[in-house]
């Protein structure tokens, strides 16, 4: 069945990196699975209405992103948070730090970020999404991904250096 | 432009991805070849994201995901997939694949006990799926479920026998059946929405210490129930707390 093949192989393409990306925002193995089931679902389900096929890796993870949302929308509303305005500090994350960090680790400090910056955080490092591409997914201007994703940064290496040797920093 | 705004500019480059070509990093490039400074700065930058990049590229994919989206696969067809997206995804699946191999004596295996099915019956109940059949006739629900060879033959507790059903799902766990049978409380916070469901599987489905009293714990911010009877094993699961769950068992 020709259709068949076709889903399939979508799932084949994205399936494993719809999974990071969710579990770069949920932490746990269970609650990824079920966003990447979905994500995968919706597409099932909705997926057809799409006319341009170069758009169907946005399309997924833009999907995935909202379904997130709108399952933690359900289970607790969380308050909005505003950019601030205080300049922001380089990060200071050595090399010779970050490589002695295990992966485990480095998921487990989006946790202790601010939510806001998660998304754009684990999308910088796990995808070649352009900007653009990026900020269709966050459903958020480009302007205001580029300056979520460098505070974000900042503030995963930042918590990553806290355990480590920081290089001096350069603000 | 100063080495601190290029520095700034630079903080979103990504080293090895189209950001090369990008115009909005152009002149930062540039300055970064003049600037001794910025570039031993930009040279770390490129080091530490290639580190973090491979860290969290590490993230194992758990067994059994890929057949599971494509055992709930429904109906719903995509309708454009053209040849050359086929090509690409074929190569792909190559690639994935031979990733997989390399990598599977690595990856951490799925916790496939009582607490992994409970954890994953749960997220399904919490997030929005989609009804196999929806209707308020248990009998018809069975029906349903006989059809497609998943367990049909499950006693409903005094509790539930007047509540009413929504529909079902069929799901997969380990490869083997499982039945959700979801109801309404008729509670006004959701009046159209199912809040409660069973989940019924065979007993050499999910390993799990046999107890015909049921076991009631709070998973995420649902409370379950589970027992085993005649070679069943049920997982009740609402969306309330601990003391609204006894009186549907």
């Amino acid at each position: 069945m020709a259709s068949g093949l076709e889903f399939e192989s979508l799932v084949a393409c994205y399936y494993q990196p719809l999974y990071k990306f969710a579990f770069s925002l949920t932490r746990t193995e269970a609650d990824a699975c079920d966003l990447t089931q979905q994500t995968f679902y919706i597409w099932a389900a909705k997926g057809h209405q799409l006319r341009d096929e170069s758009k169907v890796k946005t399309w997924l993870f833009t999907t995935l992103h909202r379904a997130f949302l709108e399952s933690r929308r359900r289970q607790a509303r969380f308050p909005h948070h505003e950019l601030s305005e205080v300049p922001m500090e380089l990060p200071a994350l050595s090399p010779s730090v970050a490589s002695r960090i295990d992966a485990a680790h480095v998921v487990k400090a989006l946790e202790q970020m601010e939510g806001i910056y998660q998304a754009p955080v684990a999308l910088f490092y796990l995808e070649d999404c352009s900007y653009k591409e990026i900020a269709e997914i966050l459903d958020v201007p480009i302007g205001t991904v580029k300056s979520r994703m460098a505070r974000g940064i900042a503030q995963l290496q930042n918590i990553l250096a806290e355990g480590g040797v920081a290089r001096q920093k350069t603000t | 432009m100063t080495t601190q705004e290029a520095k700034e500019i630079l903080l979103l480059y990504r080293p090895g991805t189209a950001d090369a070509e990008d115009p909005a990093f152009s002149d930062a490039l540039r300055l970064s070849e003049s600037d001794p400074e910025l570039k031993d700065w930009f040279d770390e930058h490129c080091q530490v994201y290639q580190i973090l990049r491979g860290k969290f590229r590490q993230v194992a994919v758990p067994e059994g995901l890929k057949e599971q989206i494509l055992a709930e696969r429904k109906v719903h067809e995509p309708g454009f997939l053209h040849r050359g997206f086929k090509i690409a995804a074929a190569v792909a699946a190559a690639v994935v694949l031979v990733a997989a191999i390399s990598v599977w004596t690595m990856r951490p295996r799925e916790d496939t006990g009582f607490t992994g099915f409970e954890n994953r019956m749960v997220s399904k109940a919490l997030r929005s799926y989609g009804m196999d059949l929806a209707t308020d006739d248990l009998a018809k629900i069975r029906q349903y479920l006989t059809q497609e060879k998943s367990p049909s033959d499950f006693t409903l507790p005094a509790g539930l026998k007047s509540v009413q059903p929504t529909g079902c799902v069929t799901l997969k766990w380990q490869n083997r059946p499982v039945s959700m049978i979801c109801f309404k409380s008729g509670d006004p916070l959701w009046p159209d929405k199912s809040d409660i469901w069973l989940f019924v599987a065979d007993n050499n489905a999910v390993s799990a210490e046999p107890t015909a009293t049921p076991a009631i714990e709070k998973v995420s911010t649902a409370t379950t129930a589970h027992w085993t009877s005649n070679g069943k094993i049920y997982l009740l699961v609402i969306a309330g707390n601990e003391a609204a769950i006894e009186k549907y068992l």
